[in-house]
C-alpha cells in the first residue's frame, strides 16, 4: 500500500526524494520503495524520516 | 612450469592488490556503507543464489547416472557442472543486486553506478571478443567436443552478458519510473 502521507509531507517540505535520502543517510531508492509501499522500514529509519519531515510516527506511519 | 609461474605471479598480484585495497580503505567505514533496505535485498539475493546452487547440485547428483550415460556426458562432467552451477549462483546474486540497486553503497551512489555499468560493459566486451576469436579460429571445440577450458570463456561471456542485460533493463525501468518518482 502506498504511503501517500509521507509523499505529501515530503512535498510540503519541498524536498525531493534524493534530498530526503541524503538527510536520512539512505539511498533514493529506499525512500522511493517506502513511498510506494514496497519496503517496510525499521523503526530507526521511520524516526529519521519523521525528524526530517517534522512529523510524528503516528502522522506518517500509523494506519 | 612457465605457465605455472605466470599463474603464480597473477595470483600473487591479485592477492597483493587485495591487501592494498584493504589497507587503503579498510578503516573507512563509510566508503561502501549500505542502507538497511540494500542490506536486506543483498541478503535476499545471497539466499536466492545459495538455494539455486543447492537445488541444482541436488538435481545433478540425483540425475548423475542419466548424464553419465547420455550423449551430453562430456559437457555435464562433474568438473564442468561445478563451475557451471557456481556461475549460475553468481549470476543470480549479481543479477538481483543490480536489479535491486544494491551493487554500490549509499555514498556517491549515482556516480559509482555509472562506473559499475562501464566496468560491466568493458568486461562483457572483453569476454565477448574472446568468445568470438575462439569461434573464428575454431578453437572452441577440441576433437569435435566442447572442452572444459573452452567452456570457461563461454561461461564468463554469458555471466557478463547477463549482468549487462539486467543493467540495461534496470536503466529502462528507472527511466520509465522517473516521472512517477
Amino acid at each position: 500500500m502506498k504511503n501517500l502521507r509521507m509523499e505529501s509531507a515530503r512535498a510540503a517540505k519541498d524536498l525531493s526524494q534524493q534530498q530526503l535520502a541524503d538527510i536520512c543517510e539512505v539511498s533514493r531508492q529506499t525512500i522511493s520503495a517506502i513511498e510506494k509501499g514496497d519496503y517496510n522500514p525499521t523503526i530507526k529509519l521511520c524516526i529519521e524520516i519523521c525528524k526530517a519531515l517534522d512529523k510524528t510516527l503516528d502522522e506518517l506511519f500509523w494506519e | 612450469m612457465e605457465l605455472g609461474l605466470i599463474v603464480f605471479f597473477i595470483i600473487a598480484v591479485i592477492v597483493f592488490w587485495g591487501i592494498g585495497v584493504v589497507l587503503k580503505y579498510g578503516d573507512d567505514s563509510n566508503r561502501d556503507r549500505f542502507d538497511e533496505m540494500q542490506e536486506k535485498k543483498r541478503a535476499d539475493a545471497y539466499k536466492a543464489a545459495m538455494t539455486t546452487e543447492e537445488l541444482l547440485f541436488m538435481l545433478y547428483a540425483l540425475s548423475y547416472d542419466w548424464f553419465d550415460k547420455s550423449k551430453f556426458n562430456d559437457i555435464f562432467s562433474p568438473s564442468f557442472v561445478i563451475v557451471f552451477i557456481l556461475m549460475i549462483g553468481l549470476s543470480v546474486f549479481s543479477g538481483m543486486c543490480i536489479w535491486n540497486d544494491t551493487c554500490v553503497g549509499v555514498k556517491d551512489h549515482e556516480k559509482r553506478n555509472k562506473k559499475f555499468l562501464r566496468n560491466v560493459l568493458l568486461l562483457a566486451a572483453i569476454w565477448g571478443i574472446n568468445f568470438g576469436i575462439k569461434i573464428r579460429t575454431g578453437t572452441l571445440l577440441y576433437d569435435g567436443k566442447i572442452s572444459f577450458f573452452s567452456a570457461c570463456p563461454i561461461l564468463m561471456s554469458a555471466y557478463y552478458a547477463i549482468q549487462l542485460i539486467i543493467s540495461i533493463l534496470k536503466k529502462i525501468s528507472i527511466s520509465k519510473n522517473e516521472g512517477i518518482e
